[in-house]
């Protein structure tokens, strides 16, 4: 029995990682800094957890609103190193956070670079739906909140108005969620739906006085993976949809809705019981029918310590 | 399975060719009627810009009536580059009065492809007097 729920834990452990790496996105438009993040839920039967990460990404395509695409000539690339942690309290309660720092390289006729904090997250979660008796069927569930600082400069505040520096969106924002996950002998599934909203923000720069009034969002992804022995591998989508922008003052204008699917493909490896590396490839190329967006490519090395209860 | 190859992306690339085709001029018979001021304005590139490389555009301000009259225009000509769809402008743009009624447009560069207004105003401060939108794809 003891045996059982050894192996048991590992794979739980195992699917915790993947599952928080696989949802571990950020939605980013090239030209505005990252969009809203999912957040980092422990998911497992940890205390806590934290993680670091490199991600390496550079813009493919850029897709118009009409649905027209077009192949980025210049090259745009974003770095982001980011830490992550979540701690369980009262039992069944989590908080975490998320810190990215990033560094921009565009090539090209506004050559520049330009490095970082983006938009720091902060989420509280509740496990309501338990799974402490391994049951079959039903899913362990985990519903958050999620608060977004506007801590990384948005392109409203770029130095030089080419947006370089845009690290961040720019507003405040909240959302909320619910993961739910699954597993069946070596396979393990996983949904997660998140709505989020961001208030108005007034802007005053050299070209525009006004306020930017953005709106609602939201993203479900779905995700499978297949365990052996310390190795996993997985792939994940995650459609992602956000309301138009409209702007008000001195250049009034309705903006456009945003939507994109990300695929992901990602290995991962238990270093030790506590320990996992993860190796993951993201493309917004291959799903959905984006509008209105930068598409990129993306690989993330990912490396995450847990403690158990 | 099904759901991930149904919602496979389907491309439609679009060359530069074309979205060069779509940068035009806005005039009318006298150009573009600023009726505040009773003024016109007449626009030409000296540089189209592209993705990469940065335009240079002329102003040119008339009478409406006898338009081999140049006039400056009592409010200060300005030009902002807006990308409505995604709410954000560009990097500004330079303007510098050349001679009567003649304004030199530099720097003038759009930070990502897409769809852009080139957003023609005459401000007093920083009030937009009048306002006129010439859409381009870039």
């Amino acid at each position: 029995m003891g045996q059982m729920l050894s192996k048991k834990k590992f794979k739980k452990l195992l699917f915790s990682l993947i599952l928080f790496t696989a949802t571990e996105k950020n939605f980013a438009a090239p030209c505005c800094g990252s969009g809203f993040t999912i957040p980092s839920i422990i998911t497992s039967d940890d205390k806590a957890q934290v993680a670091l990460s490199y991600s390496y990404s550079q813009i493919y395509a850029d897709v118009f609103a009409n649905g027209d695409w077009r192949r980025r000539e210049e090259k745009d690339v974003t770095e982001t190193y980011k830490i992550e942690g979540a701690h369980i309290f009262k039992d069944r309660y989590q908080f975490g956070i998320s810190a990215p720092y990033q560094k921009r390289t565009r090539e090209g006729a506004q050559e520049d670079r330009s490095s970082g904090l983006g938009d720091v997250s902060l989420q509280l979660g509740y496990e309501y739906l338990p799974d402490w008796d391994y049951n079959p069927y039903r899913p362990k569930g985990i519903t958050y909140l999620s608060l977004i600082l506007p801590t990384g400069k948005s392109i409203y505040e770029s130095d030089d108005g080419s947006g370089i520096d845009a690290r961040g969106r720019g507003f405040w924002g909240i959302g909320g969620g619910t993961v739910l996950t699954k597993s069946w002998g070596n396979w393990d599934a996983n949904f997660n739906f998140e709505a989020h909203y961001s208030f108005p923000k007034k802007v005053s720069t050299d070209t525009t006085q006004g306020t930017v009034n953005p709106s609602y969002g939201g993203s479900t992804a779905i995700g499978s993976g297949y365990n052996w022995e310390s190795i996993r591998l997985g792939a994940l989508i995650n459609w992602f949809y956000e309301a138009p922008t409209d702007v008000t003052g001195t250049t009034p204008s309705e903006g456009t809705l945003k939507r994109y699917a990300t695929g992901t493909l990602l290995a991962s490896y238990l270093l030790k019981s506590n320990e996992s590396i993860v190796l993951s490839y993201s493309d917004q190329t291959l799903f959905g029918s984006p509008l209105n967006t930068s598409l990129s490519k993306s690989i993330t090395l990912f490396i995450q310590k847990r403690w158990q209860r | 399975m099904l759901i991930l190859l149904a919602s496979c992306a389907k491309p439609q690339y679009v060359n530069a060719d074309k979205l060069e085709s779509s940068i035009a001029n806005i005039s009318g018979e006298c150009g573009i009627l600023f009726s505040t001021e009773d003024i016109c304005l007449r626009t030409e590139w000296v540089q189209k810009p592209s993705e990469s490389t940065f335009g240079e555009m002329n102003l040119i301000f008339i009478d409406p009536i006898d338009q081999t009259r140049f006039l400056d225009p009592t409010n200060e000509p300005f030009i902002v580059l807006w990308m409505p769809s995604m709410a954000h402008g560009s990097s500004p743009v330079k303007v510098e009065r050349i001679d009567v009624g003649r304004y030199r447009v530099s720097e003038i560069f759009f930070i990502m492809p897409g769809p852009w207004d080139i957003r023609y105003q005459l401000k007093d401060g920083s009030n937009v007097v009048e306002e006129k939108i010439q859409k381009i794809t870039i």
